[in-house]
């Protein structure tokens, strides 16, 4: 394997929390996802309050994703592996992570809402084992209205209108509130990641499609003091119908602890809300 | 008299202060709910009560607070007005914790998981204001329906029936929202019965305006939340899976007596006089903190109903359901 470092230097104090995005292809095509991923999308918190370490297989990228590259806190590492690209990405990631608390973000571009960052070093501030999950939701791409709305920058302004475009994720049909089998993005302490990459590694194939869930599996297992849920909050997978991961496909991590909610709830999101606490009241 | 039981000598996190009169098993029973024997997840040391009472011919029985685990105070002092402020600044100068907890009423029990979210909330940010909803016993058509006989009787039975001592969190089972924030969760916050702030805050705005001298305080209660809700430098919390449970006790407005309709009107008078306003709430975002036990879901189901209603009233008149000052940035 081969490592390249950008010229970034790296601050002195280390933030609470490190993203780490795994993108093997160009990263022109790592558009938007970075996009809500950074100041001032992201808002109610500074740029000393995080870093973004992407791990990159190519670094051709075009002029606006030059902007963000050069931000203080995002820092580009690239690798070449002949095989296993992604065990290598995340042995690559988990060094450079300066953050307590970790998120990964692997091959997916997924667009996430503007106060997600904000909520989630809040609850991360609360205890040292803390598992934070985000609702999933897909923007099924095939709707022309979706892929013009995604094409437009009108929600670049007002990230919570994702909202508008989604529909829950396979993993998350009965609505957030049951039991959670698993979560495309979520945070928790790096140690956590790499204990969990350590038996990853020994036991099975990692794959891109499955990573998220299999590590969520791997983590949901360890005992947490909290479970925080942010439901307000959103990650938002752009798909073709039938792209996602079925949810029968995945070993289901089950959580059965209740969530403690945690930020407030908007007018976008609040149908999500009330679709799933009317699936928590019949299931019950 | 003051008495002083099992208090710890480390400084606790919080204080929670409960202001009592003429309701000695209300109080008692609001005690028992913040004990360490009911409240979970917590222990003596991360919290005192301190009780403060205005004497009366019917006062606490202070000995019964002793077969309660936990790290009480308990001081019964005299009052020569009607109005609990002064009870409170008493209270207050008492207190030792960083927050204060503070119950003006003495007749509401606190569901069991009260204490450790409030906790919980202080560490989340450095200024928090956190405030849980209000419930009462009994239904709304019971309390308002005219002729029909709603007294401490009535709530006896219903406490004695839900097995309160035992899961507090049956309470949410006999109980509905306080009509002063009776359409949920995605409305202006009209007043809180049981507000946390740190201690040096509650100093800042002056603590209890002694001023409001009518019986119960007249509308001391909500000048102090919107007080503190006004201040953008202070991140509000709302505990959604919790709740203080009123229990009916012959107060200043929630015992239907005939003059309540002048009573109200002498405490918008005094209100008026000293905030130089007449009373709205402060329409600020709450950041929403909690688990949700299953006896509460109705709450929340009927929350989401009338917020969407609301929200969707807001975006028809092109308006953002929150004024931009305090949505959370």
């Amino acid at each position: 394997m081969n490592l390249y470092i950008s010229d970034q230097p790296m601050p002195e104090s280390n933030p609470k929390l490190s993203l780490l995005i795994l993108w093997p292809e160009a990263l022109d095509q790592l558009p938007c996802s970075l996009f809500t991923l950074t100041l001032p999308y992201q808002y109610g918190i500074t740029e000393a309050d995080y870093e973004i370490v992407i791990i990159g297989g190519n670094d051709n990228h075009d002029l606006d994703t030059a902007k963000m590259l050069a931000l203080p806190n995002v820092h580009f590492h690239k690798i070449e592996a002949p095989s296993n690209w992604l065990r290598h990405g995340i042995d690559a990631g988990l060094k450079y992570c300066r953050g307590d608390y970790l998120g990964i973000f692997a091959g997916n571009p997924l667009f996430v809402t503007p106060r997600l960052l904000k909520y989630s070093l809040m609850a991360a501030r609360s205890s040292d084992r803390s598992l934070i999950t985000v609702p999933d939701y897909e923007i099924d791409l095939k709707e022309s209205c979706n892929r013009d709305f995604l094409n437009s920058t009108h929600w670049h302004s007002s990230g919570y209108e994702l909202f508008r475009q989604a529909k829950y994720s396979a993993t998350g049909d009965s609505g957030f509130l049951s039991t959670t089998k698993g979560s495309k993005l979520y945070f928790c302490r790096k140690n956590l990641f790499s204990q969990s990459h350590v038996a990853l590694n020994e036991t099975e194939e990692v794959s891109w499609r499955t990573l998220s869930h299999q590590y969520f599996y791997q983590i949901a297992r360890q005992k947490m003091d909290e479970f925080y849920l942010l439901p307000g909050e959103g990650s938002f997978l752009p798909t073709l119908t039938g792209e996602g991961i079925a949810t029968n496909t995945l070993v289901s991590a089950d959580i059965n602890a209740r969530p403690t909610l945690l930020g407030p709830v908007g007018r976008f999101a609040l149908p999500f809300l009330q679709r799933s606490v009317l699936a928590l009241q019949e299931s019950n | 008299m003051a008495i002083q039981v099992s208090v710890n000598n480390t400084r606790p996190i919080l204080t929670v202060l409960i202001i009592g009169f003429k309701m000695p098993e209300q109080l008692l029973n609001t005690v028992y709910s913040l004990s360490v024997n009911y409240q979970r997840n917590v222990n003596e040391s991360d919290y005192e009560v301190i009780i403060v009472e205005n004497r009366s011919d019917q006062v606490l029985a202070a000995d019964e607070i002793l077969k309660f685990k936990g790290n009480f105070r308990y001081i019964l002092r005299d009052e020569p007005g009607e109005s609990p402020a002064a009870a409170i600044n008493d209270g207050v100068r008492v207190a030792r914790g960083e927050y204060l907890c503070l119950m003006i009423d003495g007749a509401r029990i606190a569901s069991p998981g009260v204490v450790c979210t409030i906790i919980q909330a202080t560490k989340l940010c450095a200024a928090p204001l956190i405030s849980v909803p209000s419930y009462v016993l009994g239904t709304l058509a019971q309390h308002e329906k005219s002729g029909v006989a709603y007294d401490f009787s009535t709530d006896r039975a219903l406490l004695d029936n839900a097995d309160w001592r035992r899961d507090g969190y049956q309470l949410f089972n006999i109980s509905y929202l306080c009509e002063s924030n009776g359409k949920g969760f995605f409305f202006t916050i009209m007043e809180s019965t049981c507000l946390t702030v740190r201690k040096q805050t509650f100093l800042e705005i002056g603590g209890a305006d002694e001023r409001f001298d009518l019986r119960g305080g007249g509308m001391l209660n909500l000048y102090l939340y919107r007080t503190l809700a006004q201040r953008p430098d202070l991140s509000l919390f709302l505990l959604i899976g919790e709740g203080v449970f009123h229990q009916y006790h012959g107060g200043a407005t929630s015992s239907g007596a005939a003059d309540k309709p002048e009573f109200v009107a002498r405490m918008q008078a005094q209100y008026r006089l000293i905030a130089d306003e007449m009373y709205q709430g402060v329409q600020r975002e709450p950041v929403f903190l909690g688990k949700l036990h299953p006896a509460m879901i109705k709450f929340l189901e009927k929350s989401c109903e009338s917020g969407a209603v609301r929200f969707g009233r807001y975006e028809r008149n092109g308006r953002e359901e929150w004024p931009h000052e305090f949505v959370h940035f």
